[in-house]
């Protein structure tokens, strides 16, 4: 104990400045403010939602990063489907995780906080779920705007169909229509996908473990939406011929791009990037589980600030370290600018002259290949989730990391899974309640599409976690 | 130590989360205060939430783009054609033309040349304006082969009669298969041009036949030939006109008022046809999926409701434009939809196969029963079976090259005239109304056996009509299982079809082939009885 508190002064001592300074750099988070704005047209924090207004809203201004406010200026109507996106990501997290002692809570949106608490400042597997899953939303709301018209920027009209294929290459999805692309939108996803890259991936430049482990789970979120949204086109014409065409989303429900993304949760691949970073990987990996909480016994509030501050320590190291250690092509990111122009498929003022340079260097953030931690376990692909520190076992309550506990919660008293109350309180025992609800029960469906029900009361028993 | 220890905590960054962690922590579906609620997700509130989260999401994410793709393509065409009409009014008004409109004699004068390049050139815009991409090279393309259109009707010149307009025949079709052999398999933009070629053919043939003839009297002008070809009205979508309605309706005589109420209607139908095909047929095909027919019916409808889609809005083209149609009478054309492209109440509840085939789109019908099997016959070339064949050749080789196309229309031909022996033997041979064709009246009837005659309630009169509902109930079944084989017109973001699977022989199989069986039974029974 007196061991650990002198080393740890030692240790604040000696980075209290340059603590505060990383912090304002990059803090973990920072690369992830945006997903504030899915509070933004709550009535507590701002006007109502007007394209017009919003603009000027000082919530977005301190929400959105500078590169990220001038992509929503270039686009018009493309914030109403972010501030959607954003939702939609956080129910369907919320969904997910229901039964989970994680259950994806997310706090009011208070103005330079993030949404999701401090969990995100952990390399874990939810973190990795959350950048996933937002990426995902993004993708699948701006997608679907297109469709829809709403963002002007994304039109159907010709000028975007005579675009580079190799733009079309990027994104993936649309290569086989390239010969069919008279008349409808055939590059909804193509511009959702590239836009969420722009977008989403705004503070992550690839250059730390963990700026490549956000990098890389975004990615996964839109690899997912890609393989689930389907755009189909139908021709009509006098028999047979194909004088006109119109293209539709086939849609996947985005529960079924959540499903997927929990199935990958379920099964995340512990990573690092390479032998050299090992240690600081290993240090991290050592030290976590007591930051965690799950050893109540041992673990120690100073030594836990002690590990934070080693984090950092640990960040700042991978920030100074020369890029050839982590990935060699990335050399010259070290000029990168946070302002740094669009690729050419988002119309961008003045941005278009210098893409033939910037194009080959944009690419290549995301080309690195993440090792597993196990050796002996496949390397991650392209949709798998990623996470360098194991979770915190979330039973208690721990502020400072975020984690709510799971007093209080719900649990289902069967179950031997994660919602059973087993494993669910954490072995502390729960409370079993009996009450009456009143329910809607022998419902009859009606063509078409109407169910009719009849009001019933039960008993029902509620266990809940001390 | 407990990990309580940081409430009170130093750091300013959570202090406010540690103050009202109760209120301020969305808790998402765990929130203790509603837990009587919590288990009212009851499995049938999911289900009406899947089916009416299906609908509103299909609207979102299908409807409303299709819709929106759909106007942006119709309104500059409509505003071409409405564009040309007036041109066309104000030089008439200019020049004093007769109200009686242009007779076919002074087609070429020069007078009437300026209105023949209006049509042309607002035909050739509107082309070039719907093409997309490439659309120069595509509507030079178009031009080319117009023009050796133009050279082939040169024949008429060196050879006379019927002759000449067989082999003009002949050759535009056979010149058209080459095309498509040789030339256009590898374009991929094929698919879009066919249809217009399609319609620039068959005006041709109708062109050559007519100079034949003598309806014609004098050979079209290369001006007044481009302005019947690139007229705005028919060029992108059809359907075919006769030169004659064309010189006719130079100069529109509609009132503004009628075309604009028959616009509105054209296009409502257009809307609601392309929102039916694209996306309601499909979620009505998902919800009746337990049935294999059902299934069969809804992605028929798909098929179906696409040409309605098609010729609706052609008919509203027509409509803009003033031009009337071939083979109607002219009182109809003030009607509620003005000329008629297609009868989807017939197709939908046919009476038979052939009242079907002949209201699935009307002008081509006129124009192979006027100039193929019309011809065919007016030479006692043989017997009829030969004239119903050189039809389905001719129509068959018309469409391009498409299997598929080849196939339906075969079977088609074979149920429809299997259909039509046999109720006009039952006709005969019972004395009642059970014959393909609806009696026009209650006097025109031959039958005595009529349930208009007889009243509803004799016997007779239920029996007749029943008989009548179970050959239309067969005429739907037959309609589903010959449309499923044109419905892998669904493109997938592959480029590849959708139900490569699911295609159409999966369902005929499915069906366990009953459509061969009701149609080869049919003729089987007809051979018997006579």
């Amino acid at each position: 104990m007196d061991i650990s508190y002198i080393f740890v002064i030692s240790l604040m001592l000696a980075l209290c400045s340059s603590q505060a300074e990383s912090k304002q750099k990059s803090g973990r988070g920072r690369g992830s403010m945006w997903w504030g704005i899915a509070k933004v047209g709550e009535p507590n924090n701002m006007s109502p939602i007007t394209t017009g207004i919003m603009y000027m809203d000082p919530a977005i201004h301190s929400t959105l990063r500078r590169k990220q406010r001038r992509l929503v200026r270039d686009n018009p109507g493309v914030l109403g489907a972010l501030v959607k996106g954003a939702n939609l990501a956080i129910s369907e997290c919320q969904h997910q995780f229901r039964n989970r002692r994680w259950n994806c809570s997310t706090r009011n949106f208070l103005r330079g906080k993030n949404l999701f608490g401090k969990i995100v400042d952990r390399g874990c597997r939810e973190t990795g779920f959350i950048y996933a899953i937002t990426s995902a939303a993004v993708t699948h709301s701006i997608a679907r705007a297109c469709s829809e018209g709403t963002i002007e920027s994304c039109t159907c009209d010709y000028s975007h169909q005579s675009r580079s294929p190799q733009a079309n290459h990027q994104a993936g999805s649309v290569a086989g229509v390239r010969d069919w692309e008279w008349g409808g939108c055939s590059d909804n996803i193509g511009f959702g996908f590239k836009f969420s890259r722009e977008f989403v991936d705004t503070g992550e430049r690839g250059r730390n473990l963990r700026e490549k482990m956000n990098l890389h789970n975004n990615e996964a979120g839109r690899a997912h939406v890609q393989a689930e949204m389907r755009q189909e086109c139908k021709c009509h014409g006098m028999s047979g011929s194909c004088t006109v065409k119109t293209c539709w989303m086939r849609l996947a429900n985005f529960r079924v791009i959540g499903d997927n993304l929990k199935a990958r949760f379920d099964g995340a691949t512990r990573v690092q990037v390479s032998n050299s970073l090992r240690q600081s990987a290993n240090a991290v990996a050592v030290v976590s589980p007591n930051a965690a909480g799950s050893n109540s016994a041992g673990s120690n509030g100073l030594l836990q600030s002690a590990v934070s501050v080693y984090e950092d320590e640990e960040r700042m190291l991978n920030d100074h370290m020369p890029d050839l250690l982590l990935d060699n092509t990335h050399l010259s990111s070290k000029i990168h600018h946070p302002n740094m122009p669009s690729p050419n498929s988002l119309p961008m003022a003045g941005a278009r002259a210098r893409n033939g340079r910037r194009q080959g260097r944009k690419h290549n953030r995301y080309h690195f290949q993440l090792n597993p931690h196990n050796p002996e376990h496949k390397p991650p692909g392209s949709k798998d989730i990623v996470y360098l520190e194991p979770s915190p076992s979330f039973c208690e309550k721990n502020l400072r990391h975020g984690i709510l506990g799971t007093h209080g919660r719900q649990c289902n008293e069967t179950s031997l899974g994660v919602d059973g109350c087993g494993l669910m309180c954490c072995g502390r025992g729960y409370r079993r309640d009996e009450v009456v609800v009143v329910e809607r029960c022998a419902c009859t469906f009606h063509w078409c599409c109407e169910v009719k029900c009849k009001l019933c009361r039960t008993k029902k028993v509620i266990y809940t976690c001390l | 130590m407990d990990y309580n220890y940081y409430d009170e905590g130093e750091d300013i960054d959570y202090i406010e989360f540690g103050e009202d962690s109760g209120g301020d922590i969305d808790y998402g579906f765990h929130s203790g205060h509603n837990q009587g609620n919590f288990y009212s997700d009851a499995a049938a509130e999911e289900k009406e939430f899947a089916v009416m989260d299906r609908l509103v999401q299909n609207l979102e994410a299908c409807v409303q783009p299709s819709l929106l793709q759909v106007a942006k393509y119709v309104t500059p065409m409509l505003g071409l054609c409405l564009i040309g009409r007036l041109l066309c009014l104000l030089y008439a008004m200019k020049r004093r033309l007769p109200p009686a409109g242009v007779s076919l004699r002074d087609a070429n004068s020069i007078v009437v040349a300026p209105l023949h390049l209006i049509h042309a050139t607002t035909g050739l815009i509107l082309l070039y304006a719907t093409l997309g991409q490439r659309m120069g090279e595509r509507v030079g393309l178009l031009l080319i082969l117009s023009t050796l259109g133009y050279l082939i009707l040169q024949l008429v010149r060196v050879y006379s009669g019927k002759r000449a307009a067989t082999s003009i025949a002949v050759l535009t079709i056979g010149s058209q298969f080459l095309y498509e052999l040789a030339i256009w398999r590898q374009r991929s933009d094929w698919p879009q041009l066919r249809g217009v070629q399609m319609v620039v053919n068959m005006k041709l043939i109708s062109l050559g036949f007519d100079l034949a003839s003598g309806q014609v009297p004098r050979m079209p002008g290369p001006l007044a030939y481009l302005g019947y070809m690139y007229s705005p009205a028919t060029c992108a979508l059809g359907p075919w006109i006769s030169y004659g309605r064309y010189v006719e309706c130079l100069v529109a005589r509609g009132k503004w008022l009628v075309t604009l109420r028959q616009l509105v209607l054209n296009m409502l139908l257009c809307l609601l046809a392309v929102a039916v095909s694209n996306c309601l047929a499909h979620v009505l095909g998902e919800m009746a999926s337990d049935s294999h027919f059902l299934l069969m019916y809804t992605e028929a409808l798909g098929v179906r409701s696409s040409h309605y889609f098609v010729s609706f809005m052609a008919q509203a083209l027509l409509v803009s434009s003033g031009q009337t149609l071939d083979g109607e009478a002219k009182e109809l054309d003030e009607g509620l939809l003005g000329p008629l492209v297609t009868r989807p109440w017939q197709i939908e509840w046919p009476r038979s196969l052939s009242v079907l085939v002949r209201s699935w789109n009307i002008p081509m019908h006129e124009w192979l029963k006027h100039y193929i099997y019309g011809g065919f016959k007016e030479h006692n070339l043989g017997h009829t079976f030969w004239a119903v064949l050189c039809t389905y050749v001719v129509s068959s080789l018309l469409h391009g090259m498409d299997l598929r196309i080849y196939l339906v229309l075969l079977f088609l031909a074979i149920f429809a005239e299997s259909e039509r022996l046999l109720r006009r033997h039952l006709a005969n041979f019972l004395d009642a109304c059970v014959a393909a064709g609806q009696c026009k009246g209650p006097d025109s009837c031959r039958s005595s056996r009529c349930p208009r005659r007889l009243g509803w309630t004799s016997g007779w009169g239920c029996l007749v009509r029943l008989t009548n509902l179970i050959f239309t109930l067969v005429a739907i079944f037959h309609l589903a299982y010959l449309g499923i084989v044109l419905l892998n017109e669904t493109l997938n973001l592959d480029g590849s079809p959708v139900g490569e699977v699911e295609s159409f022989v999966w369902h005929w199989s499915e069906a366990g082939y009953l459509s061969h069986y009701i149609g080869f039974g049919m003729f089987l029974l007809y051979l018997f009885i006579s």
